[in-house]
């Protein structure tokens, strides 16, 4: 996607370039850890470049940046502006990819908000739009997204089917790493529903798939939840 | 110092007089026996060649380097005999190289003669030579060791003919009619049992004997360095001694009795107790040289007996208990944890391939590696070796693996200010030890949840949960859990603003930290008391305390304690106008805190530097 946004920015006049310039610059920035270098340079591009895919690249990447600082108002403003840009631009697959981003990125701010009825709408638009692009992957996670939000708002047996069919979805494509979030919101409307046993299962494969990629605010994450389960638990 | 000379004479007759005899006593041969210092030489000797590692254990022993008698740093006898029945031999067998020995000297002579004609004899030694010595003599003993028998002493003392009072117990128990009472279950040599004397809210049996001689008789101290604090001395020095006290402070000099403390001598006990009872107006004399001549013992006659060698039963015993490098590793990690070498002890621990432990050995390492992780600075690292752990399902002695995890992962997240994750482990961790009924860890969890509830600004909430901590620490004696319950009980108060009750407990754990020797602890608790103090606004009282606090968290390598007290001396130095001071205080701690990755705390620190810098700013306009 990056490589055809840069194509498709061949043969523009200064500014255009100066600001692929920019905008290449704030990518390699990004890449080594210096982030607010990083989004200067995106915020230079924004300000040279009057095209709308470039526009695009550059808002989808300061999202990631936002979304890992759980900065959401943030997410939420680069997701109108990217929604301003979506409206200049033709039909095309790269414009259905980029609606995706926008839905899941807001569905996911919002979630981290604890706005969970507001996650649905975008979570399913960003379902289908993934899925009419066979990105199946992405799919099923924005399914997974839309799963916890139902059983954030008790929606359970919704919500349990939903994250059941997003696990089995991941697992058929071999992406455990995105498995921890869906089966920790799981694990916890199973302790609603009583079966401890089957949570603990949950967030026990959680911890190791969160081993394999050393994430240790995961592991504790999920451990502490289990510990919880086993300091209430009386039936064992 | 005025002297005068001293004999015999001066310490009364043996139906009036009662003898206090020391390690001190079996030390010229025959039995050449050696005292702790030398024991825990040879000890360290046989786990590490590593010269850096000797002496960092070595520098804390009583004779060690640094002359750090009654400082945090101090490695204590009982505390390295608990890691020895912790870690490899849980029958302390060693103490066979004392009870191993058959041939007695002069002293023991004196003492069996001196039983003979009426004296009481109380001994802090394992040895059995002044058994040995009785039965030479010809003189009838009763020994009184057991809970049972020291009760029955202090209701009935003449039922006791001629009573031998150890009051450490011993490994060989042989009484005088020949039973023997061989094993670990009558000794009382390790940091819990003597903890469990000195915090013990119940019957103090020990005390009562030594109150009940010491109430119609003289006592005479010989070959006793005193330095037992949590038992022994402790009863001495709260004793009435209606009769009067002489201490023999053995010394290679004609005696003399010492009117007053020689300066460099006035922290140790003899002297400390001839003080304290000056006040009282009390007859305490110390006699300074040899005891043989302050007694009138007759040492140059030859009595006899083989000469000992104890290294070759500490060999023995080295051959059966430290047969690997694995055994060995797994005595010098616990050991170096107890001069807070704790990444050190970490990495040793960690390299045993626990292939070559037994299983029980392997839960013994599992448990000291449980403990230590809760200390390291790196949370990250504490968080992903203990979750492993939490996923163990065996017990230790009693204690079990998981719920030790889970408690130490409360720690960790309590110090993160992770208190919902805090809060769900140590719920776990409770209800494992109350299953377990292991009151130890139970008082543990009480404690921590008292340090969670402060941190979340409950603090009458956090004091009843901590005094019940305490309450459970001092009836089991454990004294590094009583020493934090009390530093986290003057925190509790002092947020409430109870600060005279809030800086006696504090004062409480620094007396019971430093008696314990944890560094560490001592660091937290004077950090405490200057938080009290600057409470009270007394800016320079406060900045001493945490100037204290620092020096102890240094050495201690406690980090992230050292870096909330650099933050807090900078904050009293900048009160004290001393900016210089403060400046290199706060640059140091916000240097740790980035080290440690506390975003929080170098936010903190460095919003104290820039109001620092405006201030220098406004000074210097």
């Amino acid at each position: 996607m990056f490589i055809k946004t840069l194509r498709g920015l061949g043969g523009l006049g200064a500014n255009e370039l100066e600001a692929c310039c920019f905008f290449y610059v704030g990518f390699i920035m990004f890449a080594v850890g210096d982030d607010e270098e990083a989004l200067k340079m995106l915020h230079a591009a924004l300000l040279k470049t009057q095209d709308p895919w470039l526009a695009l690249a550059a808002y989808n990447r300061m999202t990631l940046h936002h979304l890992t600082k759980n900065e959401c108002p943030e997410v939420e403003k680069l997701a109108d502006a990217s929604e301003k840009a979506l409206a200049r631009v033709p039909e095309s697959d790269t414009k259905t990819y980029y609606w995706a981003a926008v839905d899941y990125n807001r569905a996911e701010a919002r979630y981290r908000r604890s706005e969970y009825s507001e996650v649905l709408s975008c979570a399913r638009a960003a379902q289908g739009r993934f899925q009419s692009l066979g990105m199946e992957a992405e799919a099923a996670k924005s399914l997974g997204l839309l799963a916890n939000a139902q059983l954030s708002l008790g929606n359970i047996e919704a919500g349990l089917a939903d994250a059941n069919e997003a696990i089995a979805l991941l697992r058929g494509q071999g992406h455990e790493s995105e498995l921890p979030f869906i089966l920790q919101g799981k694990a916890a409307a199973l302790v609603q529903q009583g079966d401890r046993r089957g949570a603990t299962e949950c967030l026990q494969e959680a911890i190791a798939i969160y081993r394999q990629c050393d994430n240790i605010t995961g592991i504790n994450e999920a451990l502490a939840a289990i510990a919880g389960i086993e300091a209430t638990d009386d039936d064992w | 110092m005025t002297g005068s000379p001293a004999g015999s004479a001066n310490l009364g007759n043996p139906p009036e007089t009662a003898y206090l005899a020391g390690a001190g006593i079996s030390i010229p041969p025959p039995p050449a026996l050696p005292g702790a210092t030398a024991f825990i030489e040879a000890l360290v000797g046989e786990i590490t060649g590593d010269p850096e590692q000797r002496r960092a254990i070595l520098d804390h022993t009583l004779d060690g380097g640094s002359n750090t008698r009654f400082r945090g740093d101090f490695l204590r006898f009982e505390a390295v005999v608990s890691c020895i029945k912790f870690a490899v031999d849980p029958d302390m067998e060693l103490l066979r190289i004392y009870s191993g020995c058959g041939a007695p000297n002069h002293y023991h002579h004196h003492l069996a003669q001196q039983l003979g004609r009426g004296a009481v004899v109380l001994t802090t030694n394992f040895d059995n030579l002044i058994e040995i010595a009785c039965r030479t003599v010809g003189v009838d003993y009763s020994l009184v060791v057991t809970e049972n028998e020291l009760a029955a002493f202090c209701e009935d003392p003449a039922q006791f003919k001629n009573p031998l009072i150890k009051l450490h117990g011993g490994h060989d128990l042989t009484y005088a009619e020949g039973r023997q009472s061989p094993g670990a279950i009558n000794v009382r040599a390790t940091l819990e049992q003597v903890g469990s004397i000195y915090l013990g809210r119940g019957a103090n049996h020990l005390a009562d004997a030594i109150s009940s001689v010491t109430g119609d008789r003289h006592l005479v101290v010989m070959g006793y360095s005193g330095c037992d604090d949590f038992d022994v001395m402790p009863c001495i020095m709260a004793a009435d001694l209606p009769r009067g006290l002489t201490w023999i402070d053995h010394d290679d000099q004609h005696p003399e009795t010492v009117k007053d403390a020689p300066p460099d001598r006035s922290n140790l006990p003899p002297y400390q107790l001839l003080l304290a009872h000056r006040r009282k107006r009390r007859d305490v004399s110390v006699v300074r040289g040899t005891t043989s001549a302050a007694l009138d013992i007759d040492t140059d006659t030859d009595i006899g007996g083989e000469s000992f060698d104890w290294t070759k039963v500490f060999a023995e015993w080295s051959q059966r208990h430290l047969r690997s490098a694995a055994h060995r590793k797994l005595l010098l990690g616990q050991i170096l944890s107890l001069v807070e070498c704790f990444d050190e002890s970490i990495a040793i621990l960690e390299s045993i391939p626990p292939s070559e432990l037994s299983e029980e050995q392997q839960d013994v390492l599992n448990v000291a590696l449980c403990s230590l992780y809760g200390h390291l600075s790196d949370s990250s690292r504490a968080i992903r070796s203990l979750s492993v752990l939490a996923g163990n399902d065996r017990e230790v002695d009693g204690v079990s693996l998981k719920g030790l995890a889970y408690y130490n992962l409360a720690r960790v997240n309590t110090n993160l200010d992770q208190f919902n994750e805090a809060s769900a482990y140590l719920g776990a961790a409770l209800k494992i030890f109350k299953r377990a009924g292991d009151a130890g860890r139970i008082s543990d969890c009480l404690h921590e949840h008292g340090r969670i509830l402060t941190g979340a600004g409950q603090g009458e909430r956090a004091a009843r949960s901590i005094e019940e901590s305490i309450r459970l620490c001092e009836k089991l004696g454990d004294l590094h859990g009583a020493g934090v319950g009390y530093g986290e009980m003057a925190r509790a108060l002092a947020a409430e603003g109870r600060l005279d009750e809030a800086e006696t407990y504090a004062d409480k754990a620094i007396n019971l930290f430093a008696l314990e020797g944890s560094g560490e602890g001592l660091g937290i608790a004077h950090h405490t008391r200057g938080y009290i103090l600057a409470q009270r606004c007394d800016w320079a009282g406060a900045a001493a305390e945490f100037t204290t606090a620092i020096a102890y968290e240094r050495s201690a390598q406690a980090m992230l304690d050292l870096a909330h007290s650099l933050h807090s001396l900078g904050d009293m130095c900048i009160g004290l106008k001393e900016f210089d001071r403060a400046e290199r205080s706060l640059e140091e701690a916000i240097e740790i805190k980035h080290g440690l990755g506390d975003k929080d705390g170098v936010a903190r620190s460095e919003l104290l530097l820039r109001m620092l810098k405006q201030l220098q700013a406004l000074g210097t306009e």
